[in-house]
């Protein structure tokens, strides 16, 4: 009777040759992967060298690039807009995201009762989610209008004055805000269906000991859903830091078409934005893809920082 | 437990469940009204779009404006064109997502733990630095102009979907794909047999989530199809945004056109998503 | 699952059948406008010959209506398909992004023709990316007739002395008002100069006893601050023969001390505030419609929208260029428009010419000139415009805005390779400047300092 060997597993500290198991475990990892691979291999890697090649040269897209070494990076940390760019994506990244996070999730809770119509209320919440992003970015737009727009005339039969959302700098990112969280619904989806898979006899258990819901929910559920957790933090992240198409669409409603700029007193001018405008707008690709690399050093150190903490604390084997 | 405890353990699942009720039926009122605006400027005439204070229902209701979309473009042959984006990378993705996620977390082999961030870091690179790269490549194998640029790649796994089955996959328990393995079961057949079927909820997830991405996706076609006759639905629908004058009430109109073959889909595929399989032991 | 995956192979079975027996691969179902020529490489059994295929890349939607734009296009690229006597044939198509030619043309030599922002032109011409057209537009043309143009249109078409565009729309803006309020406060006639203008706008504001604004004359900036309408109004110049920035010129800071003078004097906040309680413009909630804003300024593109919606309400509107500095002056409008250029890259330069010039010909021109002017266009010849003073189907306010266009003297931006940055820089200072945060003087500097570096760099 064989048994697979766990290769962690290797006794007595001695390094063994691989064994016939290994390597034909290895093969097979391998070939699973390698759709993967062979696509990253074809259409990822030439890109993304090229874009870290591109980072120290100048680059105007149309004639070969010039070799000008970090000139681009000096100039990206004395660039007056690049500490307002960062400030900017940050508030999105760790402000909006999050509140999309804690939204999903609750709603999730809510949806994975047992109720009556049921369906239809997953519909809603996803709908959002399924109307193309420009054509919710201008939906929004409307609703957000100060004059006639649904939210403040909402607010009116309060009594409350609702603020120029889109023209107040103080205001337009949280504009997006509302507008990222009405969209929340994939998150929704996929945690509620990690929710379902959290098997009822824990719970049952909980109840016979008497635990009230809040603590069902912090022993039994998050840590339960942990992984999922992390996927969409992570996943988050990496989007929010390229928060792009809706600051483009929000951005080019106050000025007509030729030059983008980053709305009111630049409060929309995320760091992506500015990556675009750069790229294809001045026409400063290898200056572009500076702000790329640096971007991406970001991303990877912060979703790395999440993964492991997450890592440690989720146990995805719950037997 | 005495009859006390009995009753109110009752009594407080009643009052869960309606607060649940209100809670949901709040949210869904706010989450439901921009698209009924939407709904409601679709069938508007052109003067009270405007209108303040908005006007809900109009008069007269001009169903006519979603056979006005019908003779702005030629939706048939958009909606195939979209069909085809939409529907051959869900069959790509479906293929080749559960093999990647199997092979990061189910087969043990030491090239795991270095692929799986490698994965990761490569959706960190903003778009707009690999757009112009990735075309010359496709421009150099002569592809542009063609849907393959937009249904192949899928075909290779994307690094969301391949994260998204890789939680999935790594907490499906060992001992099944052991005992498997002990019977001697190939790992291909292991893939199949075992792993996909324990796997429904969240292929189907991937499955829908794949779709309407294809559906709604923009910046793809409108850079690698060039002729009018490859157009997608999400390139006609921007043309009521380029123009001038914004024509409000047929955007509006085309939206809601576009989105509810979407919500059909998702409507019917719901069940799926939560058939709760246990992913836990418990039963063997 | 499996319901779900039967009705997705079921649908896309459909669909390839649909594809199968529906019509011909490649070309789009026939529509009421003229037949849409059909993309080159689908066209089945033509006959033998090497036709050489210009592509034509348009912005606009590709929009079925037939008297938008697009069709019209099409309609021209067909003409020219079946009586082109050097073989060549056009393939049209429409809905490009400019990051999308950017990203193509970069690649290749597709598109050969391709519509494109004119502030684009300076850097990518810099870049290489453009064909020079000097010697093409310039060589004698009786047909072509290169003096028909409206003159100052080549303006937006040149950069350090070389043609690389060819005009496709000319564009500008003008003031709009309400005939009715001005009257009211004793203006039965447009006010001839900058300060009278200035004395019109005072009389027609009226403020509440609690300092918010029942009425506005003019705001400025409204709906945002323009950078080319005010400067060239007043006869400012960006840049001097000599490279130097002159935006700290006295006439550039009469321009925006105008502007902030108003803001002065009414408040920033009440004025904002009252921005927020115009209703969308161009309809018949438009602000110069609802009695809240007597002038306003407003590019010509939405006149058709305009003309609609003051008959709807009943309001008479008046349509003026903007009043000269001086007495007896005369008016300076800001110029825009599209611009049609040639990848640099292109095949074969003759055929590419051979039909830009079709395409910017006066026939081809007075043709799409009467087309729908829910667009704004206005063709940049001369003929052309003439032509729309003689059409049925335009508006008197549209007959005489072409008539402004075409003898007016317009000017335009200048062309250099940071237009972008340039007027980032304007928008970035000059908004503190109107708001009351720094005085004029002090924006207008800080710009010639941000900008100054990029105009040396430019020699």
């Amino acid at each position: 009777m064989k048994k697979a060997p766990d290769p962690s597993k290797a006794q007595s500290g001695i390094k063994k040759p691989a064994s016939r198991q290994e390597r034909r475990f290895f093969w097979l990892g391998l070939l699973f992967v390698s759709p993967w691979l062979i696509g990253f291999l074809l259409f990822q890697l030439y890109p993304i060298l090229s874009a870290l090649y591109y980072s120290f040269t100048d680059f105007n897209i149309f004639q070969p690039p010039e070799f000008v070494g970090l000139k681009n990076y000096i100039t990206l940390f004395n660039d007056k807009y690049f500490p307002v760019s960062i400030s900017n994506t940050a508030v999105m990244s760790f402000i909006g995201m999050p509140i999309g996070l804690v939204v999903s999730l609750l709603l999730a809770l809510l949806l994975s009762k047992e109720v009556r119509g049921m369906p239809a209320f997953r519909t809603i919440y996803y709908l959002p989610t399924v109307v193309p992003i420009v054509a919710s970015a201008m939906l929004f737009l409307w609703v957000l209008n100060p004059e006639y727009g649904l939210l403040n005339n909402f607010l009116s039969l309060f009594g409350i004055r609702g603020p120029s959302w889109l023209s107040d700098p103080k205001f337009t990112k949280v504009s997006l805000i509302l507008m990222d969280t009405w969209r929340c619904g994939q998150n929704t989806i996929i945690f509620l269906s990690a929710l379902k898979a959290v098997p009822q006899s824990f719970y049952e258990a909980a109840d016979l000991d008497g635990a009230g819901p809040i603590k069902k929910f912090f022993k039994i559920t998050l840590p339960y859903i942990g992984p999922t957790i992390q996927f969409t933090l992570v996943m988050g992240l990496i989007s929010s830091f390229q928060y792009f198409t809706q600051a483009y669409v929000f951005a080019s409603v106050s000025q007509m078409g030729q030059s983008i700029t980053g709305g009111p007193k630049n409060s929309l001018l995320f760091y992506s934005l500015y990556l675009y405008i750069n790229a294809f707008s001045y026409l400063k690709m290898g200056y572009a893809s500076a702000m790329a690399i640096v971007l991406f050093l970001i991303v990877l150190v912060a979703s790395f920082v999440v993964m492991h903490l997450m890592e440690k604390r989720i146990s995805y084997d719950v037997e | 437990m005495n009859k006390k405890g009995y009753i109110s353990a009752k009594t407080s699942r009643r009052v869960g469940t309606v607060c649940s009720y209100i809670l949901l039926i709040a949210f869904a009122c706010i989450f439901f009204t921009p698209f009924l605006w939407m709904l409601s400027t679709a069938l508007k005439p052109t003067n009270q779009i405007f209108l303040n204070p908005p006007k809900w229902i109009p008069e007269p209701i001009m169903w006519e404006n979603f056979g006005a979309i019908f003779r702005r473009m030629p939706l048939f042959g958009y909606l195939q064109n979209t069909l085809v984006l939409a529907i051959l990378p869900v069959i790509g993705q479906i293929f080749a997502a559960p093999m990647i996620a199997y092979s990061l977390t189910k087969i043990p082999w030491k090239g795991a733990k270095y692929i799986f961030p490698l994965i990761l870091v490569t959706m960190m690179i903003p778009w707009q630095v690999t757009q112009i790269p990735l075309f010359i490549t496709w421009s150099k194998m002569n592809l542009v102009n063609t849907f393959v640029p937009l249904t192949l790649p899928a075909f290779f796994g994307a690094p969301y979907y391949i994260y998204l089955m890789r939680q999935f996959v790594k907490g499906l328990p060992d001992s099944v794909i052991e005992a498997a393995r002990i019977d001697g079961a190939g790992e291909f057949k292991i893939l199949y047999r075992v792993v996909y079927p324990m796997c429904k909820p969240v292929l189907t997830t991937i499955m829908v989530l794949v779709f309407i991405s294809g559906w709604n996706d923009l910046n793809g076609p409108l850079l690698y199809l060039q002729d009018s006759s490859k157009y997608t639905l999400s390139i006609g629908l921007q043309m009521f945004l380029t123009t001038a004058r914004q024509e409000w009430d047929l955007l509006m109109a085309a939206s809601t056109m576009f989105t509810v073959p979407l919500i059909v889909i998702f409507f019917l595929a719901q069940k799926q998503f939560i058939s709760g399989i246990s992913t836990t032991s418990g039963l063997k | 699952m499996k319901k779900v995956l039967a009705l997705i192979l079921a649908l896309t079975l459909a669909m390839t059948l649909l594809a199968a027996c529906g019509s011909p691969a490649g070309s789009t179902p026939a529509s009421s406008a003229p037949a849409n020529s059909t993309p080159a490489g689908d066209t089945p059994g033509e006959p033998a010959g090497e036709k050489t295929v210009v592509t034509v890349w348009c912005m606009h939607a590709e929009d079925e209506e037939p008297t938008k734009p697009y069709q019209r296009l099409l309609a021209w690229a067909e003409d020219f398909n079946a009586t082109n006597t050097d073989n060549i044939e056009v393939v049209v198509s429409g809905a490009k992004t400019a990051d999308v030619i950017t990203t193509t043309i970069a690649s290749g030599s597709t598109p050969d023709i391709f519509q494109n922002f004119w502030n684009n032109a300076p850097g990518w011409a810099n870049n290489g990316a453009l064909l020079d057209l000097t010697e093409y537009v310039n060589a004698e043309d009786p047909e072509w007739d290169k003096s028909d143009f409206v003159d100052s249109i080549w303006e937006l078409c040149t950069y350090q002395d070389k043609i690389y565009s060819v005009p496709m729309t000319i564009s500008s803006t003008y003031l709009f008002y309400n005939k009715t309020m001005l009257a009211n406060a004793g203006w039965t006639e447009f006010p001839t100069t900058m300060e009278e203008l200035a004395q019109c706008i005072r009389d027609c504001t009226k403020v509440n006893d609690d300092g918010s604004i029942a009425q506005m004359g003019l705001i400025p900036d409204y709906p945002w601050l323009d950078n080319v309408l005010w400067p060239v109004a007043f006869g400012a110049d960006y840049i001097d023969d000599s490279g130097k920035i002159t935006f700290d010129s006295p006439e550039m800071m009469a321009a925006y001390q105008f502007q902030a003078d108003i803001y002065n004097e009414y408040g920033y906040d009440e004025i904002k505030r009252f921005v927020d309680t115009c209703g969308a413009r161009a309809t018949n909630e438009d602000p110069l419609f609802t009695g809240k804003i007597a002038i306003r300024w407003q590019g010509d593109s939405a006149v058709a929208s305009m003309v609609q919606a003051a008959k709807e309400t009943n309001t008479e509107m008046g349509i003026v260029e903007m009043p000269p500095v001086t007495a007896g002056g005369k008016s300076q409008s800001m110029l825009t428009g599209g611009v049609w250029e040639v990848n640099a890259k292109t095949e074969n330069i003759e055929a590419t010419i051979t039909v830009l010039k079709s395409l910017t010909s006066k026939e081809t021109m007075a043709y799409f000139a009467e087309g729908d002017f829910g667009g704004g266009n206005f063709q940049p010849r001369k003929s052309a415009l003439t032509s729309i003073t003689e059409l049925d189907t335009a508006s008197d306010e549209a007959k005489q805005i072409a008539v402004m266009l075409r003898d007016g003297e317009l000017h335009a931006f200048p062309m250099s390779s940071y237009v972008n940055e340039y007027l980032n820089e304007i928008g970035t200072y000059m908004t503190e400047a109107i708001a009351g945060n720094t005085t004029v003087e002090e924006a207008a500097k800080s710009v010639v300092e941000a900008v100054q570096p990029l105009a040396d760099g430019d020699q």
